[in-house]
This record gives structure tokens, sequence and C-alpha cells, in this order.
């Protein structure tokens, strides 16, 4: 039998991923105390270590904290800084934001770099895929795939990608943040921040419908006979279901009757 | 497919953009818009490697057992089954589970049906277990059901990749019998009236050699053998009368019943394959009878030889794995199982894209009383989940079976109304992929559910007409499931005593359901010590052996011994009575 990774120890762990997650916290922490130094400094201390407590408990001990909760942590100093500068308001923003600013490029980093760790962390804690309700793991047991992501699937490739990645989605990103800030004209609202509400939520929508539509075309061209027979079965029966529903109830209703009197 | 924990990340980053951007907190958009993007990209890497992926990939299954590469096994014996997913798409997939789905016949004995892993054109994912099959049939392998994640579990997908194999798993081997000395102490010849010879007894193989007695062929005399001894000695040849053995194998649904390999049928083709084999070694000609409850299936006259013994071991393989269908089986019971089979091997087409559900459907036209057959559980609140599940279920598998049984446009309306139809189809679909589900023997009543009036008719049929054909003394097996059919036993005891009166042999085999405790097993436990659940197993087991005993005293009333398929040493008996049966034959002892 061909049992390709249980001869040779695995070249990756979840340590990795472990590692990988504190050392983004670790960041995550510093730059936010660096930046909040101004600001009320009991509150952004009390929320760094909370941060650094939920993210260690996360890490470390298998807690299955959602990442959200980080984030979560890290919004809530982010609005009661907003509000502390505007003078105990909100307004929108009119501080000027510097391209690719280190600071906000690392901390951007570090954050995404977190939640992709630990949510890798999740796959292999807490499962990969939806539950099967079928399925049923005896207590006491290791579960294995499907139930989570078993560490013999790990690959060094997994890290090696986030190389690349990580800078391309945060330089994106920024200029996504800075294309925001621009003061469009082409939609007639009255107050910047719901204007660039409105561009956001339109671009994310317009975005996903044209690509949603992009593969979903894509995959009726890869359709089997089977697939395709249903699509076109189904379009038929939502046109035409009730008609078919009538004769058909008609039709038992015949047969049974004739059962009943055929019956000795 | 977005999983919830993808639904989840969405909604909160989106959530709090829209917050960072209402509020005007310019950091917090940052880290909302770099959150976000990543998943968006996440997501169209993930639709492009699957499209990119999609019908790109091939798949190679390996039996092997101790002798190599092997096209067919036998029951009982440990087979590896290796198979290689492997991949020339573009782009690698980062993370695929691959279940390959394991033949309803095997049972899994080492290794794993299930594993994880990247698959590129590199690197491609192999599956490796051990397997061994309880009874005889057919191994079939539909395919490997293969479920695409990201690395982060927000993107799920779930196909079938179908690839059917099948292999023929052939009963065991019956160790051979020892041999049997036909030491004769004098050439009789059969008594007449006894054994009524159609040809003359051949001598050709040399049994034994003996002092010579006046009377005896003098070109029977051992010449070499009398002059190294100096006395006569005489050859003795043996007798070449075969013995015709004609087995009926009853295959009706009440010996289909249990666990695929482990029914009841399964033990009646390992005894029948096991006397025709025994049967070949001696050189005997074996007959085959194969029945249900509607009539004769197939018939093989009896004959020897290899080729004889490997056609009647392929058609008992063949009615091996047959699955029991009911006419009183419901919608409501074989719903959950046909939808289990479908979620498992076709996905694709249980898909909203092909196969969309309107959830107001089952409140909006919910299944008219007058539509369903008399008896049949029903819903009386069209708003009760159990109903909404239970007709969405409906819908899609009707859908799929409509289309895999090409029944035309209007097939799935009418599946979605006429529950007898649906019921049809989902037990002949059920049966294609060799699933069994449970079927109790008595109904709420205590009536047998697979009473068959007319089998012992057409059975009695069967047994005149090998009778009318039959030549020397035969030996006819009937496998008959005759339990709780005592009131219809009359024309088979008729055939019987037709059968005996033309100096055939006859002997009844019982076919004995899988987990019920053979007759003769003391129960080990106290009533008072069971739950409910064993206290109607024991009854069940009570009916049962109560019908045993009738059906024994039935035929011991003529003659015609009844052994049980339950027992181990069945095979054992019919051959121990077809040697008794030689002996005679030859008029040795």
């Amino acid at each position: 039998m061909t049992k390709p990774a249980d001869d040779q120890a695995p070249i990756m762990t979840e340590r990795h991923y472990q590692a990988m997650s504190t050392l983004a916290l670790s960041v995550v922490i510093l730059i936010q105390i660096q930046q909040q130094a101004t600001f009320l400094a009991g509150v952004a201390l009390f929320v760094n270590v909370l941060i650094a407590l939920v993210g260690a408990m996360a890490i470390f001990y298998r807690s299955s904290l959602s990442p959200l909760v980080v984030l979560i942590a890290i919004a809530a100093p982010q609005i009661a800084e907003t509000f502390d500068f505007h003078n105990l308001q909100f307004r929108g923003d009119r501080r000027s934001m510097q391209l690719l600013d280190v600071g906000e490029v690392v901390w951007c980093a570090a954050v995404l770099v977190y939640f992709i760790g630990q949510y890798r962390l999740q796959t292999l804690w807490f499962g990969i895929l939806p539950d099967d309700a079928r399925v049923t793991t005896p207590p006491g047991e290791d579960p294995g795939p499907p139930k989570v992501r078993s560490a013999r699937s790990l690959r060094p490739t997994e890290l090696a990608a986030l190389v690349f990645a990580v800078p391309a989605v945060v330089f994106f990103a920024q200029i996504a943040v800075m294309v925001l800030k621009h003061p469009w004209t082409f939609v007639d609202l009255e107050d910047a921040r719901w204007k660039q509400l409105f561009v956001v939520a339109w671009t994310l929508l317009v975005v996903m419908f044209l690509a949603a539509h992009v593969f979903s075309h894509w995959r009726r061209l890869q359709m089997d006979r089977g697939s395709a027979l249903l699509t076109l079965q189904d379009t038929l029966w939502d046109e035409t279901g009730g008609e078919q529903r009538d004769i058909n109830r008609w039709i038992v209703w015949k047969k049974l009757t004739n059962q009943q009197l055929t019956k000795p | 497919m977005l999983t919830s924990r993808g639904y989840w990340f969405f909604f909160v980053a989106a959530f709090f953009l829209a917050l960072a951007i209402l509020l005007g907190s310019t950091p917090l958009a940052l880290i909302c818009t770099t959150l976000l993007v990543w998943f968006l990209s996440q997501w169209f890497l993930f639709q492009l490697r699957l499209r990119l992926a999609a019908g790109r990939m091939t798949l190679n299954r390996v039996l092997r057992t101790a002798g190599g590469e092997a096209t067919s096994v036998w029951s009982g014996q440990k087979v590896e089954v290796a198979v290689t997913l492997s991949s020339d798409g573009w782009l690698a997939l980062p993370y695929v589970v691959v279940t390959d789905w394991l033949a309803p016949l095997a049972r899994l004995r080492d290794g794993t049906t299930c594993v994880d892993g990247p698959l590129s054109s590199e690197s491609p994912i192999e599956i490796a277990y051990t397997i061994e099959c309880p009874g005889a049939g057919w191994l079939r392998f539909e395919g490997i059901k293969l479920q695409f994640a990201d690395l982060q579990g927000f993107f799920t997908d779930t196909t079938f990749l179908h690839d059917l194999c099948e292999y023929r798993v052939l009963p065991p081997i019956v160790s051979k019998a020892p041999h049997v000395a036909f030491v004769k102490r004098e050439n009789v010849l059969p008594l007449v009236g006894t054994h009524r010879h159609a040809r003359p007894g051949g001598a050709s193989e040399l049994l034994d050699l003996r002092d010579y007695i006046p009377g005896d062929p003098p070109k029977m005399i051992a010449w070499k053998v009398s002059a190294r001894r100096d006395r006569l000695i005489t050859k003795e040849l043996e007798s070449e009368v075969p013995i015709r053995c004609t087995l009926f194998v009853d295959t009706s649904n009440s010996v289909r019943v249990g666990p695929v390999g482990e029914t009841a049928l399964c033990r009646l083709v390992d005894i029948a394959a096991g006397v025709a084999q025994a049967n070949a070694n001696e050189r005997d000609l074996t007959g085959l009878c194969l029945f249900d409850e509607s009539g004769i299936i197939d018939y093989v006259k009896p004959g020897r030889g290899a080729k004889h013994v490997l056609k009647l071991i392929g058609k008992l393989t063949d009615v091996a794995n047959l699955i029991p269908q009911s006419p009183r089986a419901t919608v409501f019971e074989l719903v959950p199982v046909a939808f289990g089979l479908a979620q498992d091997v076709y996905p694709d087409w249980l898909s909203e894209d092909v196969n969309a559900f309107p959830f107001w459907l089952p409140w909006w036209a919910p299944q008219p009383s007058w539509t369903i057959p008399p008896g049949a559980p029903r819903y009386f609140w069209r708003f009760s989940p159990a109903y909404h599940r239970e007709y969405r279920q409906r819908k899609q598998v009707s859908a799929v079976l409509s289309v895999r049984y090409g029944l035309g446009p209007g097939g799935l309306a009418r599946l979605l109304e006429d529950d007898e139809m649906c019921v049809a189809y989902m037990q002949r679909f059920l049966a294609e992929h060799q699933v069994a589900y449970p079927f109790s023997f008595y109904d709420g009543q205590g009536n047998y559910l697979f009473r068959s009036p007319t089998k012992p008719k057409m059975l009695a049929d069967a047994l005149l007409k090998a009778v009318l054909h039959g030549k020397d003394n035969e030996l006819f097996v009937l496998c008959i499931d005759a339990l709780e059919n005592i009131d219809h036993l009359a024309p088979l005891e008729r055939a019987v005593c037709v059968a005996k009166a033309r100096h055939h042999q006859v002997m009844v085999v019982c076919p004995w359901p899988v987990g019920i405790d053979p007759p003769g097993v003391k129960p080990s436990k106290n009533i008072a010590e069971m739950d409910n659940q064993l206290i109607l197993q024991r009854l069940c087991t009570a009916q049962f052996h109560t019908a045993y005993r009738e059906v024994r005293r039935a035929f011991r009333r003529i003659g015609v011994p009844v052994f049980c398929a339950g027992a181990g040493d069945s095979v054992s008996q019919i051959l121990q009575r077809m040697r008794r049966l030689r002996i005679q034959e030859r008029g040795v002892r």
C-alpha cells in the first residue's frame, strides 16, 4: 500500500502556522501601540492586551474563538480614536492618506497574515468542510478528513505563496482606498461618506455579480449530458409545474380508484 | 458554495468597512478593504482552479491479491485496492478530499478510503486500502467523491468522478472432501429395482487389486502382479455411474433481505457453488434452477466439466447481490435512502443550478390525500418541517431518476405525484447501486411480509419437469424459503412424493436470515435483562423457529431431510448425502 507522507516526517506542521500567526499578531500589537500612543493610553493598552489574549488563546490553546473577534478588537479603538479626533463627533475623515505608508502597509499585511494563519489553523483543528450529519466520529477517535484537514496535507508551498499574495493584496487594497477617497461626482449625494459607501457597495455588487455569472456560464459550458438534461427538465417543470401537477394528480387518482374497484 | 465561515467573514468585514466609511475611519477602512480584497481574490482563484481542473482529472483503479493484479476475486480473500487520481490541469488544486465510494459488497479491513491533499499534475493523490468480501457477487466501484476547498475553508465544492468498475467475486472454494476409500468387498451389481442404469457401467479407472475368485473374467487378471506374487490377482475397475444433482435456488425477495454480501441468498449461493465444485471434483453432473416469486429465472441442465461449473458459478454470482424489492415499501421509507445515495454519487445533479426546489411548494401545493395509496404514511400538516424536507428530497431525487431512466419531459412531475411509480424507480435506483435498506420481516399485526403463496407451486412444477427429464437416480436440492408458507406447501409435497416414487432423492435447505439465531441455539440473555429491542428480536426469532419446525415436520412426513442454511455445515451435509447416494449407485460402501 502506498502511504505517501507516512514514511517521512512532514516538512511542515501546524507549528509553522502558529509561529506565523504569533509573529503577525505581535507586529499588529506593536504597530497599534505605536499608532495609538497619543490616544487614551489606558484604553489603547487595554485593547492591545485584549487582542494579545484573544490571539494567544486562539493560536496556542486551540480555542474555537473566531479570528473575527480580533477584527472587532482592532476596529473598536480605531472607531474610538476617530470619534476622539473629531471632537467627539463622527464626521468624514478629512485626514490625507499617503499611498504605501510603511506603517499602514505593514499593519495591514500583519493583520492579513494573522487572519490567514488563524483560519488555516482552524481548518486543522475544527474542520475545513461543512459537517456531514450522516458521518459521525466515534468519541475518542481522532477525526481525519473529511472532518478536519490532515497534517499530512500541509505543504511548504502554502507559505511560499503568501510571500507574493500578501503584498499584492495589501497594495491593491491601498489603491482601492485611495480611489475610494477620490471625490466622485457621478453620484448625486450630499454627504461624501454615503457617496463612498454607495461606490463601495456598487463596485462589490457589480464585480461579484459579473464574476459569478462568468463562472456560472463557464460551468454550464463544461456540463455533462445528464446535468444539461436536468437543467432543461427543471426549466420545463418550473414553467409548467402547475399544469403537470394537476394532470398527474388526476391520473393517479384514476389509477388508485381502478385499483380499489378491481380489488377482490 | 460559501461555507458559514466564509459567510461570516464576508459579512463582518463588509459591515466594518461600511462602518469605517460612515464613521470616517480610514485605517479601519484600509484593514477591511485588505480583508475583502483577499476574500474576493480567494473566491476568484477557487472558482478559476475548479473550472480549469474540471474534466481534466483521471482515475486509475487497480485490485491486487497475493497473486498479483486481479480482475476477479474470491470471497473471503484479502484484496488491496489502489486508486490514483491525477490531474493535468493548469493550476494546482490546493486542497482536495478524495473519498473512494466503497463497493457495498466490500468490507474495509485496513487503510482508509478518504485521503486529502493538494492535487496537481506533478502530485497525484493515491488511496490504498484492503478489503474483504463476505460473499459472492459483484464488487461495484462507482468512482470517487471529490470535495474541494480553499485553504481557509471559506469555499467548498463537491463533485463525483464516475468511473464504474465491476469485479466478479467468486464463491469460496470448498476444501476438497477427504478421499473416500471405495474398497469393494465383492463385485455386487446394483439391486434390480433400486437402480435403473441407462448405460452400462464403464470400467476405465483402476480401483483395487484383489485375489482372483473363480468366475472372474480372465481379461481382468493382472498378469504382471500375478507373476510377481505367484498367485492370480484380479483388477477391479471403478464404476462410472455419474450422480446427477439439480440445485433449485430461491432468489425471491425474502432471501435478499440483509446487508449486501451477508444475506440468506449469499449463503445459498455459497452452498450451491460448493456443491457444484464438489460434484465437479467427483465428475458428477450438476444442474441449476434459479427461481423467485415471479417464476423460473434461469435453468441450466445438469452437466459437467470446468466450463459448466464456471457457467454455474457465473449465474450464481449474478444473483448473489440481488437487492430486495417490496411492493409494500413507501415513499416515506425510501426517499431518505435514495436521497443519501444521490448526495454521495450524484452531488452535481443536486445542485441548485440544475435541480432547484422552490421552498414554498410544499405549502402551496401539498400532495392531496386522494393521490396517496391507502395505508401509506402521510403528513396531516403541510407546514411540518419533516414534510418540507421529504418533499424537497423527493423532488430532487425524482429529477435525478427522471433523467437517469429517460422518463421524458413529464417524468419529474409524474414521479412527484405517483407514489407507486416513484417507489418502483427508487427501488430500481437503489438496487442498481447495490444499496440495501432495512426491511422488516413482519408487519405490525405479525404477518410475514414476504409470504409468497405461489412460490411452492412454481417450484413443484419445476421439480416435476426435472423429474420428467431425469435419467438415473438423482438428487434434488431444494433451497427454498418455505417459512410462513406452510399452508401452501401441498403442491410441493406432492411433487416431492413423485420424485421419491421415481427413486430420486430430495433434500430441502432452508435459508436462514442473517442476525437471527439458527434453530437449536439457546438465547444467552435472560428476558428480564433485555430492553424492548432485544425482546422484539427474541420474539421474531421465536416466530422463525416455530415456522422452521413446521416446515421440517411437513417434509419429515414424506421422508425429506431439511437443513438450515444458517448452520455452517450445510455444504458438508449435502455432500455427505450425495456421497451416500453415490455409494448406493456404485454399489459400494
